[in-house]
């Protein structure tokens, strides 16, 4: 929503920009600016996180699967 | 006894030995109360085969010990002295799986095979002894020899031909086959243009028991320990199913 809203702004400047309505286009290209990095930076954390959340299987090393106990395998 | 091949043909790589010595380890802990031997496993690659050395414990102390490369070049008379006992303690008591192997590329010959089955049979009366076939033209070794065959393949046309072709050399009752190694982000096969299920199912006759690609399978078989010993089935899709495998081989084999 927030990269939406950026974007839309963003195209706003350059329209407002064209219509020669320097000082609008200026606030609304800072704006834009503003939402677009905020959205990149949130989606950035989220990505990180996501990786963080990985099950700690799949990062098992053969070194600690040798140390765990034995699993008695039951089917 | 009831002889159970794990068999590939001559393709290497399938985890043909993966799932035979994780069945034979499963199938020891299910029936450690039934029998003082419930299984017998025998690692027939020439050279310490992966299942030895994980079973031994260590390279080195598998290629200094006695094998059935000794029976076979004459230096050990009795064959049952080239086996031994993995013994495992579970919350729920003891299990104990007996093994053996060939520490060095000795040929060998059917009737010599034979006689060691016979002596197992004879001697330690186990349920079953399940037989880890190397990819090699071996057909003429076992066939006869066995009562069932487990066709073992991995999603690859060439995998999956060289066992379709041959297995019926063995002359064994042929079990459910397993595609080892699954991706589901690769369900179909190019060459023949269906899902991999529906060409393990016109190869072999009925859909395959499925064994999906697993990461932690790999770093166990660096850990030189057996995955189903130490990998939880809630962490591993590839434990689950090689457990719900085992489970099918109790059930059809004895």
């Amino acid at each position: 929503m927030r990269l939406a809203v950026g974007l839309a702004l963003n195209l706003l400047a350059f329209v407002l920009a064209l219509l020669a309505q320097h000082l609008p286009a200026a606030a609304a290209y800072i704006a834009s600016v503003a939402i677009l990095v905020i959205s990149a930076s949130r989606r950035g954390r989220q990505g990180r996180r996501e990786a963080q959340e990985q099950p700690a299987g799949a990062v098992l090393t053969p070194e600690e699967i040798k140390r765990r106990p034995v699993v008695a395998p039951e089917v | 006894m009831k002889g159970v091949l794990f068999y590939s043909g001559l393709k290497g790589g399938t985890g043909k030995t993966t799932l035979a010595l994780n069945s034979a380890v499963v199938l020891a802990y299910l029936w450690r109360d039934v029998s003082q031997y419930p299984v017998v496993f025998l690692d027939l690659t020439p050279s310490l085969g992966t299942a030895s050395i994980i079973l031994m414990g260590d390279p080195a102390r598998a290629a200094a010990s006695p094998s059935l490369s000794d029976y076979i070049t004459g230096k050990l008379a009795d064959p049952l002295r080239a086996f031994y006992v993995r013994v495992w303690n579970a919350e729920k008591g003891q299990f104990r799986l007996v093994f053996s192997y060939f520490s060095q590329n000795t040929p060998y010959m059917r009737r010599q095979l034979e006689y060691v089955l016979k002596l197992v049979r004879e001697r330690l009366s186990p349920l079953v002894a399940l037989i880890d076939a190397p990819p090699l033209a071996i057909e003429g070794i076992v066939g006869g020899l066995v009562d069932c065959v487990v066709p073992v393949t991995t999603p690859d046309a060439s995998a999956i031909e060289a066992v379709r072709s041959r297995i019926d050399a063995i002359n064994a009752k042929r079990l459910r086959p397993v595609l080892n190694m699954y991706m589901p982000e690769y369900p179909v096969s190019a060459i023949h243009a269906a899902p991999w299920e529906r060409v393990m199912e016109s190869a072999f006759g009925e859909p395959p028991h499925i064994v999906p690609f697993d990461r932690l399978l790999h770093a166990t078989r660096q850990a030189v320990e057996v995955e189903v010993l130490k990998l939880r089935p809630s962490e591993s899709p590839a434990v689950r199913a090689i457990l719900a495998y085992a489970k099918y081989l109790s059930t059809v084999v004895v």
